[in-house]
């Protein structure tokens, strides 16, 4: 399943899959960046859905990257 | 066999992988090495991994980019399967070049191992008169 969706002008939704993405790493991304970062209430077991608002593509990706450098080394 | 494994979309590479054959870690491991390259998002399902690459600079050929990150995941396969082939070599050097510089610490060491063969030769021996007693 592809994880990024456009959603809306300027709205990405990113899906991490939890046996892939620590928990920690993302809490505190989310946290540091709630201005702009919320994650969405599912009932995904396997996901967790995070909406980037008033973003570009690039924007989002490079958040995602950052993530996974967050993942690799703590 | 590439077709079968890269996909190539407009703007990203996608690169599925067997989950028997490579771990998380090699993953991780490999796209550490291209996240000044490529953004990289992760996806799993039973027994697959996909891997989408988006390059960074937007001229780059992204199946040259798919291929390079398989040498990498290559790369990594064999590094940790030699790691733990060798990991009670590295341990034993590890072990020498330490005790090598700190002396102290072989004595110490020797007296721990003399005091836990005290230990098992008291547990048999109580093992030994207890089944005797049972005997009897």
């Amino acid at each position: 399943m592809f994880p990024l969706q456009k959603k809306g002008k300027n709205s990405f939704v990113l899906k991490f899959h939890k046996d892939l993405y620590k928990q920690e790493p993302l809490d505190r991304l989310l946290k540091e960046d709630k201005g702009w970062v919320k994650e969405l209430k599912t009932k995904d077991k396997s996901y967790r859905h995070c909406e980037l608002k008033n973003a570009q593509l690039k924007d989002v990706l490079e958040w995602a990257n950052y993530l996974f450098y967050l993942n690799k080394t703590s | 066999m590439p077709e079968k494994h890269i996909k190539i979309a407009a703007d990203h590479a996608e690169i599925i992988l067997n989950a028997k054959i490579y771990a998380k870690e090699t993953i991780f491991a490999a796209g550490y090495v291209f996240l000044d390259k490529a953004y990289i998002l992760l996806d799993q399902s039973a027994d697959k991994f996909f891997v989408y690459l988006y390059p960074q600079n937007e001229s780059a050929d992204l199946k040259k980019l798919a291929m390079e990150f398989y040498n990498e995941l290559l790369n990594y396969a064999h590094y940790f399967t030699r790691v733990k082939a060798n990991a009670d070599a590295i341990k034993s050097l590890m072990q020498r070049a330490l005790f090598s510089t700190a002396p102290s610490l072989v004595q110490e060491a020797e007296e721990k191992e003399i005091e836990d063969l005290i230990k098992e030769l008291e547990e048999e021996e109580k093992n030994v008169s207890v089944a005797k007693k049972g005997k009897k």
